[in-house]
């Protein structure tokens, strides 16, 4: 019985303002799913991807739209809407030392010379307060992806860890 | 848990059609799940309808409720619901210049059991005609005890799928 989930790669850091994993994404897969474990921040950070493009250099064009949702366990929910970022936000968030956030990401066709879509869940505990998001987010470069680079957008630390599947 | 997604079909377009049909459910699984990617209409601004099969074939009565937070970039968000429908329309006014596409995952759930309605969630991301990016968060379900086998995509005024289309059915090992 052959199975359809399968680890590609993972990669982690403590303490650091950014991470990078190199080479996961190819003509292999459509989809890929990307597990992240965000915690022990510093300041209020949320965590933002870019694609890496074919050299290993980043997508940063303002070519990323987003769409979600923030469900908020201590005050009303909020739509959150941008667009012509430099790159996926918002995909995860932690505030302090005590935060966690848990994070799922189906990345659409990243390898192929089209839109890049993906659709994002995440729970967060942020200052002692849950937020769960749901989002979708587009990069319309038409870059064909060959990694991910992972940032916290206030350059504040935080221990990271990614792990990317494919979806065959 | 690694290991437990288990391909059961797939199509990729590979010439221009008016319907994909996966099928190949029943009880070896409880749960199963389809992705959709970069799945693009042949002619622009199209729904993308879809129904479920018994035996097959598509099951076109009035027995279809969806509710769907539909998420958008552009403006706010909206809610679509429906009740005794004959299909759901997971994927609106879908584009197809440039990059333009439909991508998402839908599990479903009660599929093959004969005694329960067939449940699915829904959660799909797409850019629209005008460029804009959505996505509809939610679900259905077809409110008829029967057993079902898969799922049909259409879209919408009999428009083609593009080559390069890809719809493919997993099951969720138990």
């Amino acid at each position: 019985m052959s199975v359809s989930l399968e680890f590609i790669k993972s990669a982690s850091g403590s303490s650091v303002s950014s991470l990078s994993v190199t080479n996961c994404f190819s003509a292999e897969y459509d989809v890929y799913q990307l597990q992240v474990n965000y915690n022990n921040g510093s300041g209020n950070n949320n965590l933002s991807i870019r694609l890496l493009d074919s050299g290993g250099s980043q997508v940063s064009t303002s070519t990323y739209d987003l769409a979600g949702l923030d469900m908020n366990s201590w005050t009303s929910f909020s739509e959150v809407r941008s667009t012509g970022n430099t790159a996926f936000i918002n995909t995860a968030q932690v505030a302090d030392s005590n935060d966690n956030s848990i994070g799922n990401t189906y990345f659409f066709n990243p390898n192929l010379a089209s839109y890049t879509f993906i659709t994002n869940q995440q729970a967060n505990v942020t200052s002692t307060d849950f937020r769960g998001r749901k989002m979708i987010q587009v990069e319309k470069s038409t870059t064909q992806a060959t990694g991910l680079y992972l940032f916290t957008n206030n350059s504040g630390t935080a221990n990271i860890k990614a792990t990317v599947y494919g979806v065959k | 848990m690694a290991g437990s997604l288990i391909k059961i079909t797939e199509t990729t377009v590979s010439s221009a059609v008016a319907s994909v049909t996966l099928t190949g459910i029943d009880s070896t699984y409880d749960v199963y799940m389809v992705s959709l990617s970069n799945v693009i209409p042949a002619t622009d601004d199209k729904n993308m309808i879809v129904q479920v099969t018994v035996g097959g074939t598509a099951d076109s009565t009035s027995n279809y409720d969806h509710a769907y937070k539909q998420l958008r970039a552009d403006t706010t968000f909206s809610n679509t619901s429906g009740s005794n429908g004959t299909s759901v329309l997971p994927v609106l006014s879908l584009g197809n210049v440039g990059g333009e596409g439909a991508s998402g995952v839908f599990y479903l759930f009660n599929f093959a059991n004969a005694s329960e309605f067939s449940f699915a969630t829904v959660e799909t991301s797409f850019v629209d005609f005008q460029g804009n990016l959505k996505g509809m968060q939610g679900g259905f379900v077809n409110t008829v005890a029967q057993s079902c086998d898969g799922l049909k995509f259409t879209l919408e005024s009999s428009t083609n799928f593009s080559t390069g289309s890809k719809f493919v059915l997993y099951g969720l090992n138990k």
